[in-house]
């Protein structure tokens, strides 16, 4: 009986220290990113879009014009008071169609990477721990996709089904893991040998526990960085299939629909493809800019 | 620099001005005298083999280099041209040609009955490009004389003169020295592997010869001054014709705009053409096509196998906000046939928008209240497709009809049209004429034996209207023929089974001091360079 109270006071104590060391680390890493005025205004930019996004339709100015909507005399106004960005071809107001598309754009991300990462992440770290043939068979595969470049792979993909943005998110999610996989690969690879797991082994703990309680934490901040940065290039590489008409179908509208339909009535009216291109740079800038802050945030924590 | 130096300079110096005037001036003399005329393309030319060539592009190459017999007027009345006139036999089958004398190939050769045979023989033996036209149908050709020529049919085709301005009369002797070994005996391969590599050869005797062709970018005809039918406006004629592929409309604006183009093409969209009106000294000049736009429903694929579903997408149709907002200049469809091809029945049946009709023929299907979801699929590219169909979907969305809309590569399309099974509820394409004659459309649209191809994405399959148009190819008189034609329509549209919505202008922008552009109700036969003149 004594013993197990002990032991349990023990685990409460060292759960306790662990928390506070967490603790700390999360405090000293939001000194670090609130000083890191970049990473601050790239956490804003994102958070913004984020906010925008979901409250999409209490938000834009005229919510209706992101659905089957046709105004067709009022199309083509150049930005004034009642339209901040103009009107498309359509009719529709540039700027809620810019919200409401940034809403598939950022959907997109968080599909693909929501697929992709998980599946990377296991991968690499099932083959950097096993070695052997395991390695050799799932490093191969990832060695053949990464050769491919991602939009090309995608485009290929897309074109042998009939276009829509659930394929798109699979064709880019389908090639995206190869990029984590890697990353993962090789930290698990390097980290294995370390003392702190061979204690683990030498204790008896299951192959599992070792991947996933010892390993997997130890990846975490990389991969966190990657993901921020992955997510401006899943944007760019969505609102690529979109613009070569592999993407979101009309009526909807993600950003690179929104530029490949614009671009038709360039330079006359301009306001069509500026305000979306604008857009899914303000996006990216964002995600690298805070990518870039968690980098030297988690990159101290490594330090230490 | 002593003052004597400088003088000795001064004098050298506008010794040497003079010359370069002299030298630059003469240069630029050459350069006024021709007239070079520029257009844009959308895509680029395949081949100007006249038994090869199809699209748009390739059938104005053919045109301007090769003569046919005969010619399509504005109206569609066919006209003498290497023909001087022709009779057609009691029976239907054989019609004779007295050909014109003194018309010169591009090698000073005369062209006679001879060539006139080999053409033909010519692109039945290729089953390639227009062959479609005459393969089954003509039996023989035999030379009556040196200009006299006799075509044998094996059926009554009441068509038949209306696809002719499609034969393009090849040079017999070039061709055949030109020959290599082939899969057609005595003619090697017809000569297609020469016409397919050449730049600046061919075998016609056109008003234009190949000049240049630098595949993928630019074809360049020259005048052939020899040419038999003279040249009316002297020197004011187009020397050069480049033809550039240009598919940037906003490259092409500018262009247009600093004078390097001559002539904008048809496949631009309205806003376009209003951009380019607005340009100093450019004119946009619209006429209606032998083109009709329409919504093009799979009659065998539920929910559209339901007759009172395809009649609910009709009345549900806004018509006249495409006509006068999205395409003005275009005219109102009234049945499959566009009102200027001779054989249009102008009293069928034509749908408008009514809600509340739309809405009593949804309760009357079988589907009726959970109608499955519509698909649409358009083609990637053509704007006001898309405008079009996100307005039909606003117009379904408040009866509850639910419509999927795709948009698709064109080469994508095809392959959707090949089975029913593929084929969406509604395909958004346009089909033209291939001749001057309502049986282009009826045929190819709607006859059982034409299912599979993206002109007939129906797959009406109806017995009693194959059996309609069936009789009309087969009937020589006029009267008689037109009633027939009335009839196969007005079922048809009683089948409802497309939307029409509207026969397409064809607008082209020229620079002002372009004269003398002529339309005809043919695909490409506007773009006739003979036609036209400098008024600089």
């Amino acid at each position: 009986m004594s013993t197990r109270a002990s032991h349990h006071q023990v685990t409460t104590g060292l759960n306790e220290t662990r928390w506070m060391i967490i603790k700390d680390r999360l405090g000293r890493g939001w000194y670090k990113f609130r000083r890191n005025p970049i990473s601050l205004v790239g956490g804003v930019m994102v958070l913004l879009c984020v906010l925008l996004a979901i409250f999409a339709p209490y938000v834009t100015p005229y919510p209706k014009h992101a659905g089957a909507f046709t105004d067709f005399q009022n199309a083509f106004q150049a930005p004034s008071k009642s339209h901040w960005l103009g009107t498309d071809a359509l009719g529709c107001d540039v700027f809620t169609r810019i919200i409401f598309g940034s809403r598939i754009s950022l959907m997109l991300t968080a599909v693909v990477l929501g697929i992709s990462v998980p599946v990377g992440v296991f991968l690499g770290l099932i083959s950097g721990y096993m070695g052997g043939k395991t390695e050799t068979v799932i490093m191969r595969v990832t060695d053949v996709f990464l050769s491919l470049p991602a939009l090309v792979m995608a485009l290929a993909i897309c074109a042998a089904f009939t276009p829509s943005i659930d394929k798109a998110m699979l064709a880019v999610a389908s090639i995206w893991w190869t990029w984590h996989c890697r990353l993962v690969n090789g930290i698990t690879r390097s980290i294995k040998t370390e003392e702190f797991v061979q204690a683990s082994k030498v204790l008896g703990a299951s192959p599992l526990r070792i991947i996933f309680k010892d390993i997997l934490p130890n990846c975490a901040s990389p991969v966190i960085v990657k993901i921020t940065l992955d997510a401006g290039f899943v944007i760019l590489v969505g609102a690529g299939l979109s613009f070569l008409g592999l993407g979101a179908q009309p009526p909807a509208e993600d950003l690179g629909t929104m530029i490949s339909f614009g671009a038709k009535y360039l330079p006359e009216r301009w306001w069509m493809t500026v305000f979306p291109s604008l857009a899914i740079f303000f996006i990216i800038l964002g995600f690298n800019l805070l990518g870039d802050g968690l980098r030297d945030v988690l990159a101290v924590e490594e330090g230490v | 620099m002593s003052i004597r130096q400088f003088g000795k300079l001064a004098v050298f110096g506008v010794v040497v001005l003079g010359v370069a005037i002299t030298i630059v001036g003469t240069d630029i003399g050459v350069g006024v005298a021709k007239n070079i005329f520029t257009m844009s393309n959308t895509q680029e030319f395949g081949t100007i083999d006249p038994a090869r060539g199809t699209d748009y592009t390739e059938s104005y190459g053919m045109l301007n280099v090769y003569d046919p017999l005969v010619f399509p007027s504005p109206t569609g009345k066919i006209e003498p041209k290497l023909a001087k006139s022709w009779t057609i036999s009691a029976d239907g089958l054989s019609y004779t040609f007295e050909l014109r004398q003194g018309a010169k190939f591009h090698d000073a050769t005369e062209l006679t009955a001879e060539d006139v045979k080999f053409s033909m023989e010519r692109i039945l033996a290729l089953k390639d490009g227009y062959s479609w036209l005459w393969s089954g149908i003509v039996k023989e050709v035999t030379v009556d004389g040196p200009f006299k020529v006799t075509f044998h049919l094996s059926k009554v085709y009441a068509p038949f003169l209306s696809t002719l301005p499609w034969l393009f009369i090849v040079n017999k002797d070039v061709i055949l020295a030109h020959k290599q070994p082939g899969d057609f005996g005595e003619f090697g391969d017809y000569g297609t592997n020469w016409l397919a590599v050449t730049t600046n050869e061919d075998a016609g005797s056109g008003p234009y010869t190949l000049m240049a062709w630098d595949r993928g970018r630019e074809i360049v005809f020259e005048r052939f001054l020899d040419y038999w039918g003279g040249w009316p406006h002297g020197d004011k004629h187009i020397d050069e014709a480049h033809s550039i592929f240009l598919q940037e409309t906003a490259t092409v604006k500018t262009m247009l705009r600093r004078g390097e183009l001559t002539m904008v093409e048809h496949w631009r969209t309205y806003p376009d053409y209003q951009d380019m009106a607005k340009i100093p000294g450019v004119e946009v000049l619209t006429f209606l096509s032998p083109e009709e736009m329409s919504f093009k429903i799979n009659t065998k694929r539920p929910p559209t196998d339901d007759i009172h579903i395809r009649r609910m997408l009709a009345w549900a149709f806004d018509y006249e906000t495409v006509i006068q907002t999205l395409e003005p200049g275009s005219g109102p469809a009234r049945g499959p046939i566009p009102a200027s091809i001779p054989g249009h029945n102008p009293r069928v049946f034509q749908y408008h928008m009514d809600l509340d009709k739309a809405r009593q023929e949804l309760e009357q299907s079988k589907y009726y209240p959970d109608v499955p979801t519509i698909t649409l699929v358009l083609p990637t590219g053509l704007e006001n497709r898309r405008k079009m169909a996100v307005r039909f979907k606003e117009k379904l969305e408040p009866l509850g009809v639910k419509l999927d809309i795709h948009v698709e590569p064109w080469g994508r399309m095809t392959d959707l049209a090949t089975t029913v099974e593929t084929t969406p509820n509604i395909m958004v394409t346009s089909v033209s004429s291939n001749y001057p004659d309502a049986d282009t459309y009826l045929n190819c649209m709607y006859h059982s034996r034409g299912s599979g191809t993206w002109m007939s994405t129906e797959w009406l399959q109806d017995p009693v209207v194959d059996q309609l148009i069936d009789q009309e190819r087969t009937t020589l008189d006029p009267e008689e023929r037109a009633h027939i034609m009335n009839v196969a329509q007005a079922v048809i549209v009683e089948r409802c089974p497309d939307i029409f919505v509207y026969v397409m202008p064809l607008r082209v922008a020229i620079q002002d001091y372009l004269r003398g552009f002529t339309y005809r109700p043919v695909m490409s036969f506007y773009y006739y360079f003979y036609d036209w003149w400098f008024e600089k």
